[in-house]
């Protein structure tokens, strides 16, 4: 099937089949490969992109339903420089492995947007359909907390 | 700011240098590595618990077109393997020269490894491999396994016994005599999966000197070139092994998954071959932590010094070795906890069975044994009406302490220390009459209960080449 699907700011047409995921589409035919697929059954989040906006476990979405959507990645999350959720995780240690890192990030940056204030509770209670195996998730919260005072202090 | 003029890095705090690759996607984990030309494998795994290979048929698979290779036990150059001892065979079958590697001996086992231009054809293909089974009787339980009529899992280990360590520290007759309380109990634990996030994934292909190279994620690099080589029949410098990102480990990588088939494959073929295994494959097909039953029993004066402790530890562990010995070797070491206990009579026992293989796991097996410490502990404090924070206070180790096999601990223990504080940030309190619980109020919500615990964890954190002989 032909799809017209635009990531990252770039349009891509291409011709799939339509059992083809989007995580595969991102992974294997774009070679986007910063979208993890940790369990490939909707239950840890490392493949969590950005669908119009909102945040998409894309292992369990078809390429074919992205079609005249945008899709944003890890890849295309900060520009030229890094995104302030990318330089907290850096800076607050919110990963060890980090390869739920990619998910968290999108997870929590699609979350911010209409959260700009989330208390901690608030984090952890989102962060429910991210598994992170490594760090406990302490500096993760931490990493998040950081990321929205730098937003909303404007830098 | 660090002062560059000097390498101070105590008390600094240093920039990860892995960071950025890791928060932007870039880092590439072994899942994520491809090179053009690459094909799939697909691993057909035993679908018995016990049993002999007769035959692999693999003539269905490879009238698939597209269908490049099926490899069995025939392929296998030297086929056992194992980080510390070479129990397991890489693919059972027929044909070989090493004795029992035609026999399947849990659900883990490989009988076949499929290879294919795409991954979907290398699954449609493994699905079509035939095995003829001669089923041989199967044991799923430590205890029983040890029984003088259990089927033997592997020819030259009798009583399926892999190790057993003794720890006889003083005179038990003695120990129990001084005894106002005794508490004797059952502990048991069960398996526990790893579950890094990246699943077991690699890419083998020759490199420009023609060596055989694995990128694939582990926790000993040079000890799975030694496994390869080993199978593979070739010299160490034919084998390269490259650990991208790893993408979690806890142990779980200690042992090997894909390595060695990756690289026949690829040997054979001449050609990148790649395998990425799914969520599923992961947790059925890699080891677990050691399900461990400890029977103890444990004797306490009436001031609360602890005077004798006897264990029987015995782990599960599995149809390999992996690193049982060591982790039972190490729980041996912790399941008196972390007191001086003048007399000691432990016996800890590593033994096959047809279940999943057991090894490496944060702890060590160190969590399974303070378990039953910790529990120990607790109804010793309630035998005598002792405070629990008061009671391991009387006999936690201290400078100069002895271990269970004898060993001084050096300075700088502290425990004692440690324990104060943990407790006083819980609920506990020194009053006048010592350590007191002085349970939190409780929420409103008589959904949400406070409870508060306290155990005391102790492990030896050293380097240790796995192998017999070795130790650092
Ligand atoms: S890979 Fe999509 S949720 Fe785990
Ligand atoms: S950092 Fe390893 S899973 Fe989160």
């Amino acid at each position: 099937m032909k799809v017209s699907i635009k990531v990252n700011g770039k349009q891509y047409e291409a011709d799939i089949e339509p059992r083809l995921l989007l995580v595969h589409f991102l992974r294997d035919q774009l070679n986007m490969t910063g979208t993890k697929v940790g369990c490939d059954t909707s239950q840890c989040g490392s493949c969590t992109v950005h669908l119009d906006g909102k945040a998409l476990k894309s292992c369990t979405y078809l390429a074919v339903m992205a079609d005249g959507s945008s899709v944003t990645t890890i890849e295309g999350l900060g520009g030229s420089g890094l995104h302030p959720m990318q330089e907290s995780f850096w800076e607050k240690h919110g990963l060890q492995c980090g390869f739920c890192t990619p998910g968290m990030i999108m997870a929590t940056t699609a979350y911010l947007q209409h959260h700009p204030q989330p208390t901690e509770e608030d984090i952890r209670q989102h962060l429910e359909g991210n598994i992170c195996r490594c760090t406990g998730y302490q500096n993760i919260v931490a990493a998040v907390k950081s990321a929205a005072e730098k937003m909303a202090g404007g830098d | 700011m660090m002062d560059k003029t000097k390498t101070v890095v105590i008390g600094q705090s240093i920039r990860r240098i892995d960071a950025p690759g890791k928060v932007t996607g870039a880092t590439p984990y072994p899942g994520d590595i491809d090179l053009d030309g690459q094909l799939w494998m697909k691993i057909c795994f035993s679908q018995r618990a016990h049993a002999r290979v007769l035959k692999v048929d693999a003539s269905a698979a490879l009238a698939l077109p597209g269908v490049v290779a099926v490899f069995t036990s025939h392929d296998v150059p030297v086929n056992e393997y194992g980080l510390v001892m070479k129990d397991q065979p890489v693919i059972c079958g027929p044909g070989g020269t090493i004795a029992g590697s035609d026999i399947v001996r849990c659900y883990m086992d490989y009988v076949a490894v499929v290879v294919a231009e795409t991954e979907a054809l290398a699954a449609q293909a493994a699905a079509l491999v035939q095995v003829d089974y001669a089923d041989l009787p199967p044991v799923f339980d430590a205890e029983a396994a040890m029984q003088p009529e259990a089927p033997l899992i592997h020819h030259n280990t009798p009583g399926n016994l892999l190790s057993h360590y003794r720890i006889r520290k003083g005179d038990m007759d003695e120990g129990w005599a001084r005894a106002a309380v005794i508490v004797e109990d059952v502990y048991e634990t069960t398996w526990q999966e790893h579950a890094y996030l990246q699943p077991e994934a690699g890419l083998s292909y020759i490199d420009e000197e023609g060596r055989v190279t694995v990128v694939v994620a582990g926790q000993w690099t040079h000890e799975d070139q030694e496994q390869i080589y080993h199978a593979l029949n070739l010299p160490p410098e034919q084998v390269r092994v490259i650990y991208p990102a790893i993408g979690g480990a806890f142990g779980g990588r200690e042992d090997m998954s894909v390595q060695i088939v990756l690289a026949l494959a690829a040997w054979k073929l001449r050609r990148p071959v790649k395998i990425i295994w799914s969520r599923t494959e992961s947790i059925l097909y890699h080891h677990k932590r050691h399900p461990i039953k400890i029977r103890t029993r444990w004797g306490a004066a009436a001031d609360g010094k602890v005077v004798a402790a006897e264990a029987t530890v015995i782990g599960d562990a599995g149809a390999y070795n992996y690193t049982s010995n060591k982790v039972m070797g190490n729980a041996n070491l912790m399941v008196s906890g972390a007191y001086e206990i003048p007399n000691l009579h432990i016996d800890t026992y590593a033994v096959y069975t047809n279940n999943i293989p057991t090894g490496a796991f944060r702890g060590f097996g160190a969590p399974q044994a303070l378990f039953a410490a910790e529990g120990q502990m607790d109804r010793l404090a309630d035998a005598l009406g002792m405070d629990r924070v008061a009671l391991r206070r009387r006999n936690v180790f201290q400078e100069g302490s002895l271990l269970a096999v004898g060993t001084p601990l050096p300075a700088g223990v502290s425990m004692d220390k440690v324990l104060d504080q943990c407790a006083s940030a819980s609920y506990w309190a020194q009053t006048a009459a010592g350590w007191q619980y002085q349970p939190p109020q409780q929420p409103a919500d008589p959904a949400r209960r406070r409870g508060r615990g306290l155990a005391i964890g102790y492990k030896n954190c050293a380097a240790a080449r796995p192998r017999p002989g070795h130790r650092l």
